[in-house]
């Protein structure tokens, strides 16, 4: 596993004033940071091994019987036919949605940050908006708008009389669906690299002979460059490896992607795990080289100059452009946010599931809104509701502390593990949820511990999956508190837990609040990791939407709940902006 | 090329950062605008840059008019043919050093391996030819700082406009720099406009020294000039005059103090509304007790190699900045001292100019 040894600790509370020049200041030697590399190992890379045990070994690992009878017989899923076609749609649907993705996401950013867009600040928000939805939610949606019979967009042109159909279950569809739901990502990035550049920078391309046209080419795109590139790897991670945009709109169109294709595996009966754990190290193996080029790139080439005189990016005024390109970004709020909310909710107040036109509506009796009603009192509902609550709860909370421990340790002590502790935190952003879903499936069937089919297991997936998010809120407020303050209490006489207690803690509690609401809000909307965990007893909301939806017997209920779902969400992202002093507003 | 700027005003929001200045440069002469942070300098600067749209009066570079509020008229910067030299430097982080110097040339399409020549010149010139393929962010601030200056004296702008461009740069380097672009300015004649709050440099600098406060031009004049008779009480402060006096009435050569029972003999009749009286610290002679002047105590005494900085405490006046040579004699702090201040070096000033100079009576 990993390599580390450990001093042991010299005792912290030392009576002796330690006189030694050597080493003048001395660092709190970390809460026993071996325990806690011991928890977080055990919660991520065991769940990975044994997804790389699966690929390689006779049969796949199961309660009481883990056997290391080495093989690479699996290895013949290789050839399998559908094999290469899901990777090359995989490939096509991640590089041709990060595209799209970037283009409305850049769009939006240089608008919102550098010119003299009208309503910036909405504009802004409809660059952000999506982040809202879950994009599984969208593509149900655009399942409701887009399906080439029933969809709502081809019964008002059928209305209209026009002759054209939408097909959402195609390439176009999913790449359309998934590049509008991940372009927050890629502007959120290049928003900030835009808005924090030095003017100066610009100001002496002007001056120096430049016109507007060639200091945008000469000086702000290459500046840009570095956000650019670094969102485009982020999104393409994030698109290659989403299973439920695919599942939902790829599926039926019989078009097969690594994510849906491993699934299937792990439902087929018998269940192919082993076929799928070699299909997932592939993933892994993609994923990984994605992320680490991304690292090198941000590491590489950080060019974000800010001056110490006040910033005032200047704005590039549109002119005659202004209202078009407002145009634009409106149309992307109406593809994005308004249809998507519009096919839900009049699919959740419908009271037949069969449409032939949009006159049907008129129709007494074809529109009743008590269904809202009968959802929110439904058995169903309520269950999930309240599982989903007291799992985001549960898991944020744990995952908030096991955070902070973790960040404490790597940036405020000289434990020798901090390395290899921030190293494993992170190993989750290069597995894709689908696979680390596989991982703790068998981790937890194989465990003596009864908790597989409890929400117990629920909630330590949550706190595995989003380590990474939550050890990177936690160690941005950790570096910006400053330590001197908490090393000034134990120089006054504060044993270093109480200090820690006392005043980094208190000095930290914004950055704390937001990083468990951001875990909250991840919980409620995980959708990939909980699927392969979950039993009857224990449903939460997004897979009781997502099944009702699946099975499609119950689409009004799957609608409604969808709707409720959303504005859940949308107070959930709403708290930590408030929280968070709203830096990111332009 | 000459400058000529004419009631030049500029207003952000409400507050006027600039209020109707007037200021000639004259064809390969250097002007210091010299001000506290906030007093307009910056802002008139980048008026001529065209980086502001000024909100009244208008510019002209040579026998072009850049900007008139009248007509409507504003070149935009591209074309102004300005150099200019921030005080971030803002050199390009992602090109190389003969890259950034490049850039101008290439603007007015000079065929790429002319560029270079030129390019590499004037980076001779700098002392940077030896970097040149260096990527700029991995440069010292003091040689950023040449790349800034290569790349805008590569255009040969018809004006040059430097911006605070040595405060970010430790003492002993600045001081070096600070000759370095004096030499450069004067051998190539660049018409120049240079922006800062550091007197020393303003001296070093300038042919002509340019007084700012609250968005106008208080007093122009040679280096020498401004330095001998600063116009005003605030104008003397800001010249490094240490010891100011308000005084309270003046009756032919004499002036009393307001705050204090002490009254100076001056070299000239006090003017009518006189309001302080400055002496600068150099011209201030302190000496063992018993000598000519008034009675003192020594309360600090700060060695500065050549000479010595003292704070003596008059009996029944006002304390009061010394600076004499280094020598045998030095008094220790607690001593008893006479100090001396000659009548001629007294300076009695209004506390604030309160009309405008005229421009051209003053020109070089």
């Amino acid at each position: 596993m990993t390599t580390v040894q450990t001093r042991p600790a010299a005792p912290q509370e030392a009576p002796l004033p330690a006189p030694s020049g050597r080493r003048r200041r001395r660092r709190p030697k970390g809460l026993g940071s071996l325990p806690l590399l011991f928890v977080v190992s055990f919660l991520i890379l065991v769940p990975a091994g044994f997804v790389l045990l699966a690929a390689f070994s006779v049969d796949i690992p199961r309660p009481g019987s883990i056997n290391f009878d080495l093989t690479l017989q699996h290895l013949a899923v290789f050839i399998e036919p559908g094999v290469l076609r899901a990777t090359v749609n995989s490939l096509i649907i991640g590089v041709s949605a990060t595209l799209l993705a970037l283009l409305i996401g850049g769009f939006l950013a240089f608008a919102t940050a550098r010119t003299n867009i009208p309503m910036r600040g909405f504009v802004f928000l409809i660059g952000l908006m999506p982040l809202f939805l879950p994009s599984y939610v969208g593509a149900l949606a655009w399942s409701q708008l887009g399906s080439p019979v029933a969809g709502l967009l081809n019964i008002g042109m059928r209305d209209l009389g026009i002759d054209f159909t939408v097909n959402i279950y195609s390439m176009f569809g999913v790449v359309l669906v998934m590049g509008m739901f991940y372009a927050p990502y890629a502007f959120l990035l290049m928003h900030s690299s835009m808005s924090l550049m030095n003017p100066d920078l610009e100001d002496a391309a002007g001056v120096h002979g430049g016109s507007t046209w060639q200091m945008l080419r000469s000086v702000t795109f290459p500046l840009a460059m570095p956000a650019i590139l670094g969102s485009a790897l982020l999104v393409f991670t994030h698109i290659f490896e989403n299973f439920p945009v695919s599942q939902v709109l790829a599926t039926p169109g019989q078009i097969d992607t690594l994510p849906t294709f491993i699934y299937r595996l792990m439902n087929a009966s018998p269940s192919r795990g082993n076929e799928a754990a070699v299909m997932a190290v592939v993933l892994v193996i993609v994923v990984l080289l994605v992320t680490l080029g991304q690292r090198r790139i941000l590491a590489r080439r950080s060019y974000t100059t800010v001056s110490g005189k006040g910033l005032k990016a200047r704005r590039i005024s549109l002119g005659r452009w202004r209202w078009p390109l407002f145009a634009i970004a409106l149309v992307y709020l109406l593809l994005a946010i308004v249809l998507p909310l519009a096919a839900l909710i009049l699919t959740a107040v419908r009271t037949s599931p069969y449409m032939q036109s949009f006159s049907d509506l008129a129709v007494p009796g074809a529109i009743d809104f008590g269904s809202f009603g009968r959802v929110l009192q439904s058995d169903l509902f309520l269950d999930s509701a309240g599982n989903s609550v007291i799992v985001a709860v549960v898991s944020a909370a744990a995952g908030t502390l096991l955070a902070f421990l973790v960040g404490y340790t790597v940036y405020r002590t000289k434990a020798k593990a901090r390395g290899a502790l921030e190293g494993v935190s992170m190993v989750p952003l290069a597995i894709p949820a689908i696979v680390l879903g596989m991982g703790l499936l068998w981790t937890w069937l194989v465990m003596p511990v009864p908790l597989y089919g409890t929400l117990a297991v629920l909630m330590i997936a949550f706190v595995a999956v989003q380590m990474p998010q939550g050890l990177r809120g936690i160690a941005s407020s950790i570096q910006s508190t400053e330590r001197d303050l908490e090393d000034n209490a134990v120089l006054h006489g504060a044993r270093r837990s109480r200090a820690v207690l006392s005043i980094t803690v208190p000095l930290m509690r914004v950055g704390i609040a937001s990083t468990f609401l951001m875990l909250l809000m991840l919980s409620m909307r995980e959708l990939t990791v909980p699927l392969f965990l979950y039993t009857s007893d224990t449903h939460i909301l997004s897979i009781t939407i997502f099944d009702q939806f699946e099975n499609g017997g119950a689409l009004q209920q799957a609608a409604a709940m969808s709707v409720i779902y959303c504005l859940i969400m949308f107070v959930l992202s709403y708290l930590p902006r408030r929280l968070g002093s709203g830096g990111m507003n332009p | 090329m000459q400058v000529t700027i004419t009631n030049l005003s500029l207003a952000y929001g409400g507050f006027a950062a600039v209020k109707g200045l007037d200021l000639t440069i004259g064809d390969g002469e250097s002007i210091v605008l010299l001000g506290q942070s906030g007093c307009g300098k910056t802002s008139t600067m980048r008026c001529i840059a065209g980086l502001e749209e000024p909100t009244g009066g208008r510019i002209s570079i040579g026998d072009t008019v850049v900007f008139d509020h009248e007509t409507g008229r504003s070149v935009p910067s591209f074309r102004r043919n300005v150099g200019m030299v921030f005080q971030s430097y803002a050199v390009w982080p992602h090109k190389t050093v003969v890259e950034n110097v490049m850039f101008p040339l290439r603007m007015k399409k000079v065929r790429r391996t002319a560029a270079r020549e030129k390019a590499m010149e004037v980076l001779t010139l700098v002392g940077l030819d030896h970097l040149a393929e260096r990527g700029a962010s991995q440069l010292s601030g003091g040689q950023m700082q040449r790349v800034a200056l290569a790349r805008s004296m590569a255009m040969e702008p018809s004006v040059l406009l430097l911006d605070e461009p040595l405060s970010n740069l430790d003492a002993r380097l600045r001081e070096d720099l600070r000759v370095e672009l004096r030499h450069i300015q004067q051998e190539r004649g660049l018409t120049s406009m240079y922006v800062t709050h550091d007197q020393q440099e303003a001296l070093a600098l300038a042919d002509r020294i340019a007084i700012m406060q609250g968005g106008r031009i208080t007093q122009l004049g040679t280096p020498e000039e401004v330095y001998a008779s600063p116009a005003s009480a605030s104008i003397a402060k800001f010249m490094g005059v240490t010891n100011v006096f308000a005084v309270g009435e003046a009756s032919g050569n004499e002036v009393h103090l307001a705050d204090h029972a002490l009254s100076l003999r001056t070299a000239v009749a006090a003017p009518d509304g006189a309001a302080s009286v400055a002496v600068r610290p150099e011209d201030v002679v302190v000496r063992t007790e018993g000598s000519d002047g008034f009675a003192g105590t020594v309360e600090v005494c700060v060695y500065q190699g050549s000479s010595v900085r003292y704070q003596v405490a008059l009996d029944g006046g006002p304390t009061v900045d010394a600076v004499c040579p280094a020598g045998p004699g030095a008094l220790a702090r607690g001593e008893r001292a006479s100090v001396e201040i000659a009548p001629e070096s007294l300076l009695v000033l209004p506390d604030e100019v309160t009309d405008t100079p005229a421009q051209d009576e003053v020109a070089a």
